[in-house]
């Protein structure tokens, strides 16, 4: 083996101080998950410990966690799907026709507050008779997914080469043939960053779901909130949701790390 | 019937016009190159007529049929583009199948018709491959075989030599003559070397800023350009020019200049009279000026840069102010900083207006 030199080990302290503000909550949480109450409250903190499961078996047990990660699953899913669907041909006529109206339009609508929407939106759902559906929080998720969509793949539509719609027309193609048989499949990278970022962003949403949803359609960021009663906060049954709302985020930004920051940056450098 | 013609067809890109007043009339199974520097319309003219384009003003015409208001799908013409533009995510046999599939064409026929092209083109082994397994070249054959599966009226070819290297492109360079020769099929191709012009056209037409300068066979290009620009763009290296005066001396005329003194010959004597005491600008060859004895010399020059080539040597020149370069036997044993008195092939000379650039005619 190489042995490090001094600037390898440097770089790993330094990166080791980068990453722990960002990394201690996260295994404070899983700890935290498999421990008791008293361990969890304890001054100073117990790092050793008789690991538990029974926040776990709170969880999904006694709180039917099953069930809301499923309505999570549905809506970020959902979201993102419709989102896809109506933001791949946006995204494509705003990159190839310059809309740029419509781009700006659609990003103002990222711009606004959130919470702006919220109170319109519940009053207009509760006359439509539709809160605590998942047509309202997949449409309302979608304010937040399609945009990210639209405007990453904007970027992305941007960096394709002309010539390969030219050469589809010229072979035959109706300007939806193009788009369908010859753009989209060469998009895929773009297209999985664009809908890995609208699902983590409908998956980690709160403020929505807290005022549209209701026990038929309740996600896992709401159901967390039920461990907290008058009485006490559950802290353990807490971290372990936490957990449970955390691992496919993890799993699904790990998976896809590389498209995802590819992503983040298009546009700032054109690669 | 593969014709097109092009009736005073404009391009205006707001307000820069990219093609001005474009007349062409391309005959059935023609080739027909379409050669200029960078920048001057010559790749707007192939995309108006594949439809990419649409012409500011005028009239298209192919296979006898108006195609102004046609989407591409609808013109019956084939591309092959510059930097090839392969789908990427299909092989090579779908790639080639890929507008006869558009078109509904039976499998059986798709089949037959991919494979005969891909025998034409030797890329059978290669059908199951991606681009991007295939080296320059042999994406170069597929573009190719996309275009000839089509049997279309018209091939259209955008520059598609420049991404090869040297050796690769005159190789296809061949191939592509020999292949349009084979198939009968009209086609413009457009490049900015003008040896590929040279070597492929029936016609060539020569373009400069949007305006049409000549429309000829190379060789009437190359003997009887019809203007400066012209005379200039095609061969290598370029025609040389010397600016003169037009004297008459002992009833002789004779253009003059520094280190310079060629007489007219006599076939030109009618035009030249008209001319006495005028600026010309004198146009000849490489070829066309040789070493001479100090008797016969007509032009004094300095050598620059001696280049040899192999089977001949380009000599730079200076005379007078003027500069030339001229081919000469690689066996003329010279060296820089030498004098050498040289003569001009009085048949091969060229005169031209030094103001409008235009060929003067005898």
């Amino acid at each position: 083996m190489k042995k490090p030199t001094l600037s390898t080990v440097l770089f790993y302290i330094l990166a080791l101080f980068v990453a722990l503000p960002f990394l201690f909550p996260l295994v404070w949480i899983a700890l935290a998950s498999f421990k008791n109450q008293a361990q969890i409250v304890a001054v100073p903190p117990v790092w050793i410990f008789e690991p538990t499961l029974e926040n776990y078996r709170k969880v999904f047990l006694e709180q039917e966690f099953g069930r809301f990660f499923l309505n999570s699953a549905i809506i970020a899913v959902g979201s993102t799907v419709l989102s896809l669907v109506l933001g791949l041909p946006a995204a494509y006529t705003i990159s190839r026709y310059r809309q740029t109206t419509l781009g700006v339009l659609i990003l103002l609508a990222r711009l606004m507050p959130g919470i702006s929407y919220l109170i319109p939106w519940f009053i207009l759902f509760s006359k439509l008779h539709m809160v605590d559906t998942y047509s309202a929080l997949i449409a309302s998720h979608m304010l937040v997914g399609m945009p990210l969509i639209v405007w990453i793949m904007v970027n992305y539509f941007d960096g394709l080469p002309r010539e390969l719609e030219e050469a589809a027309q010229v072979d035959g193609c109706t300007l939806q043939q193009t788009f369908m048989r010859v753009v989209l499949p060469i998009s895929g990278p773009g297209i999985i960053t664009a809908s890995t970022l609208s699902f983590l962003f409908s998956w980690n949403n709160f403020m929505f779901a807290l005022v549209l949803s209701a026990d038929n359609t309740k996600p896992l960021p709401i159901a967390i909130y039920s461990f907290v009663s008058y009485a006490e906060v559950s802290w353990g049954a807490v971290m372990a949701a936490a957990v449970v709302i955390i691992a496919p985020a993890i799993v699904l930004t790990m998976f896809f790390q590389r498209y995802v920051i590819k992503g983040l940056t298009m546009g700032a450098v054109k690669g | 019937m593969g014709k097109v013609v092009f009736e005073h067809v404009t391009k205006e890109f707001g307000s820069i016009t990219a093609v001005k007043d474009f007349c062409l009339e391309i005959s059935d199974k023609e080739f027909i190159v379409v050669v200029g520097p960078s920048g001057c319309g010559k790749s707007t003219v192939l995309r108006m007529v594949a439809g990419l384009e649409r012409q500011t003003a005028g009239n298209i015409f192919v296979g006898g049929e108006m195609v102004n208001e046609k989407p591409p799908r609808e013109r019956n013409i084939a591309m092959v583009f510059q930097n090839y533009a392969l789908y990427p995510h299909m092989n090579v046999y779908e790639n080639m199948a890929f507008a006869l599939t558009l078109r509904g064409e039976p499998k059986v026929e798709i089949d037959r018709k991919v494979k005969e092209a891909a025998d034409i083109l030797d890329i059978g082994p290669y059908l199951a491959r991606k681009p991007k397994e295939l080296s320059g070249g042999q994406r170069q054959r597929v573009a190719l075989g996309r275009a000839i599966v089509r049997e279309p009226e018209v091939f259209l070819m955008d520059e598609p030599l420049s991404n090869l290297d040297a050796k690769l492109r005159v190789q296809t360079r061949a191939e592509i003559a020999k292949l349009q020769a084979r198939l009968g099929i009209t086609t413009l191709y457009v490049t900015h070397d003008q040896t590929e012009a040279m070597t492929m056209a029936d016609r060539i037409v020569v373009i400069k800023d949007g305006v049409i300068q000549q429309i000829d066979t190379p060789q009437t290009l190359y003997d009887k350009p019809a203007n400066r620009f012209v005379a200039g763009f095609i061969g290598t290296p370029p025609m040389n020019f010397f600016a003169c005066r037009m004297e008459s001396q002992d009833g002789a005329l004779i253009l003059t200049a520094p280190e310079l003194k060629v007489p007219v010959p006599d076939e030109w004597r009618r035009t030249a009279l008209s001319l006495a005491g005028r600026e010309i600008i004198l146009g000849v060859r490489p070829e066309a000026i040789q070493p001479s004895s100090e008797e016969a010399c007509q032009l004094r020059s300095v050598i620059d840069v001696v280049e040899p080539m192999g089977s001949e040597t380009y000599l730079n020149l200076r005379i007078g102010a003027q500069r030339a370069v001229i081919r000469v036997a690689s066996e003329l044993k010279v060296v820089p900083d030498q004098t050498l008195p040289l003569t001009v092939d009085p048949d091969k000379i060229q005169l031209f207006d030094a103001v409008t650039g235009l060929v003067l005619a005898l």
